[in-house]
């Protein structure tokens, strides 16, 4: 099966000296600080029967 | 017949009813102040735990060589795997939250505790889970954890290289332990009120 992602296979490193990361792993961690900064920074909508 | 006055079963409903009002438990208004992004992450962590046990359940129910003979299986097992990967990010994102604005404030202090507990609880049923994948990889993962058990002097204890052990504690007793921690850590949210803002200057 032809996927724009394959997932199968072994993990891509990145290494910066004695750390080593997945490149999976980097990306669940971008992911929660962008929905950190996403969660404080967008608009929440409001509705008036809020207190 | 005379009504009872006193029993232990009229002790504990009136303790109940004390405790967790009914307003409490199930309110139909919210403060203002909740309404804002970061105030979601506790719910979105639920409901990708929710997805956990219902894909969980179903994989139990056929057997942990499943999803590798039908595509069923292992469609069932990737909502699984992306449910669990769901957790933690809502789960991380909640706790940097809860972190930032010290909402163990005004009295709950046991609410953080149960949030940590929880936190390592789930950290531990994640690894069970990794050991049962029923594949190299989770034999290579048994094979390394059973070095690190060993060094921290639990090996008689948790022997990763014993499936059974691991499908048992996986699937029985920490989906058990963590639903009660997370059905208290919720029951004391529920109770004491989502923390106001640290500039709101009340610790109510």
């Amino acid at each position: 099966m032809n996927m724009a992602l394959n997932l199968n296979g072994p993990a891509h490193f990145i290494t910066l000296g004695p750390l080593s990361i997945s490149a999976g792993n980097a990306v669940v961690i971008l992911v929660i600080f962008g929905l950190f900064a996403a969660a404080l920074t967008l608009p929440f909508p409001n509705h008036h029967d809020s207190e | 017949m005379s009504v009872p006055t006193k029993s232990w079963t009229i002790r504990v409903r009136k303790a109940t009813v004390e405790q967790f009002k009914p307003e409490d438990i199930l309110p139909d208004r919210q403060p203002a102040y909740v309404s804002s992004w970061i105030y979601v992450f506790g719910v979105a962590t639920l409901a990708a735990f929710v997805m956990l046990i219902a894909s969980g359940l179903y994989l139990t129910l056929e057997g942990p060589s499943w999803w590798h003979t039908s595509s069923v299986g292992h469609y069932v097992n990737s909502v699984h795997l992306w449910s669990v990967e769901l957790f933690f990010v809502f789960m991380v994102v909640h706790l940097w939250g809860k972190f930032w604005m010290a909402a163990w404030r005004g009295r709950r202090l046991l609410t953080w505790i149960t949030g940590v507990i929880a936190f390592l609880a789930s950290v531990f049923t994640g690894f069970t889970g990794y050991l049962i994948q029923t594949n190299f990889d989770s034999q290579w993962i048994a094979g390394q954890a059973k070095d690190g058990f060993n060094a921290m002097g639990v090996g008689a204890f948790f022997n990763t290289l014993n499936t059974g052990q691991a499908i048992l504690l996986h699937v029985a007793l920490l989906p058990l332990v963590l639903g009660a921690i997370v059905a208290w850590h919720v029951i004391l949210v529920r109770r004491h009120g989502v923390v106001p803002p640290i500039d709101e200057g009340s610790s109510k």
